[in-house]
């Protein structure tokens, strides 16, 4: 069985191809420490993989962002996420986006095999975090438009609405209607909130936000 | 080949095939052998005061749920000041590196690397009691070099600042969980912004994620 890995952390990525290269049955043929490397790679195999590893929590591409194009450009690709993080959100809006999977952080390397081996055969396997989705009511998954998920990417950031407006090419107007959509959307009354619900979420990973800290001290690279 | 008895570890890391691989790779060739796995802070304590004989090493995470990597730190210092600490984190902001060094930890490593350092990170400290790398050093200069020592100089009372700054709660309303002042609020602010280099509450928040004294776990 042919796997890709895509994950932000080369200590997770290591681990995880030495556990699986012992098992003859497991052949790690791409490694890539974001989406970007991850959809480089795959438009270059002769072979597709049969399954990929996707994290969500990736800098540059994350796995929101990559599973929208690998749905798009290798739809019969079966994918699992193995990611730190377990918010229902992330959970529901990865699966909305068609992967077979969820595997949180307290997923052994035994129930990595047991996942890989059912999604390639069967093409899912039900882990104990999607089964806490399930039975949890209601839509939480990812539900905005473009312009919305972009201006979410920077709430984190020390712009101003307006300095945000010029990054995006919108209008003020513009930036206020999504701030406030995505308040109602989320159930959050700040602009704070929405800054601490992006990277809670992995939409923004820590990878990207560059010299926040130190800002005057540093050159800008 | 002489005999010699291995050298016992313990590991806290939240993600268990971390803690699996570790553990495997690390007793492969015989040198060490793993005795404690725990998932957080708290587990590892609570396993080092049953533990016969103590672990030599502490392979130690920060960004943990309950009980988290400076905590923890703080604590095996009091408690057991002889055992050694390599903390391995998957941040890389030199508040981070430096509280932990700070705080005692042998070395630093981040989750950037791969196995084979790790390896070396525990050879290393077990013979010299620290481990110094290439990303410890640069870290250290560029601190030293831009002359905020500032960093490590943040207080208690911050720090819970710090930690109110992530949440959607107005200064007033942190200053009443806090039982402060909306001044003595708003003098934090303007005290931590002075020593990081920022500008708003924003950036505040921002900063106390990337350094691991919020974890996403607490958002």
């Amino acid at each position: 069985m042919k796997i890709a890995i895509a994950n932000s952390q080369l200590l997770v990525r290591d681990s995880i191809s030495r556990m699986l290269s012992a098992d003859a049955g497991f052949e790690i043929c791409i490694n890539a420490a974001n989406g970007n490397e991850l959809i480089n790679s795959l438009s270059r195999v002769s072979t597709l993989p049969d399954l990929c590893l996707l994290d969500v929590q990736m800098p540059q591409m994350n796995g929101y962002e990559t599973m929208n194009i690998i749905r798009q450009s290798w739809p019969g690709l079966k994918v699992l996420v193995f990611s730190q993080l377990e918010d229902d959100f992330v959970i529901e809006s990865m699966l909305s986006l068609g992967v077979k999977s969820y595997l949180g952080k307290d997923c052994t390397i035994t129930e990595l095999q047991k996942a890989l081996v059912s999604v390639h055969e069967k093409g899912y396997y039900r882990s104990a975090l999607m089964a806490r989705i399930s039975e949890s009511a209601g839509n939480k998954s990812l539900c905005f438009d473009v312009h919305e998920y972009t201006y979410l990417k920077y709430c984190h950031t020390e712009l101003t609405a307006k300095e945000i407006a010029g990054v995006m090419n919108v209008s003020p107007a513009a930036v206020y209607s999504y701030r406030k959509s995505l308040l109602e959307k989320l159930k959050l009354s700040t602009r704070q909130g929405l800054a601490m619900f992006a990277l809670k979420t992995g939409i923004v990973a820590p990878g990207d936000i560059k010299f926040i800290s130190h800002s005057r001290h540093l050159p800008a690279t | 080949m002489t005999e010699q008895a291995a050298i016992l570890i313990a590991i806290a890391d939240d993600h268990a095939v971390v803690r699996d691989s570790i553990s495997n790779m690390v007793s492969g060739g015989g040198k060490f052998k793993v005795i404690i796995k725990a998932g957080n802070g708290r587990e590892l304590i609570e396993q080092l005061a049953k533990a016969n004989p103590l672990p030599e090493i502490c392979i130690l995470d920060i960004q943990m749920p309950e009980m988290n990597g400076y905590e923890t730190m703080e604590y095996i210092r009091q408690h057991w000041p002889d055992l050694k600490v390599l903390a391995l984190s998957m941040l890389e902001d030199e508040f981070a590196i430096i509280r932990m060094l700070k705080l005692g930890a042998c070395g630093y490593l981040s989750k950037a690397s791969d196995l084979e350092e790790l390896q070396k990170a525990l050879i290393y400290i077990h013979e010299r009691g620290y481990y110094s790398s290439e990303f410890i050093a640069s870290n250290y200069l560029r601190s030293i070099k831009h002359n905020h020592p500032a960093t490590i100089n943040i207080t208690d009372r911050q720090m819970e600042f710090l930690k109110y700054c992530c949440t959607e709660l107005s200064m007033k309303e942190i200053a009443d969980k806090m039982s402060i002042s909306t001044s003595t609020a708003l003098s934090y602010r303007n005290a931590l912004c002075d020593k990081l280099g920022l500008t708003t509450r924003q950036g505040l928040a921002i900063y106390a994620i990337k350094s691991g004294i919020v974890s996403f776990e607490d958002l």
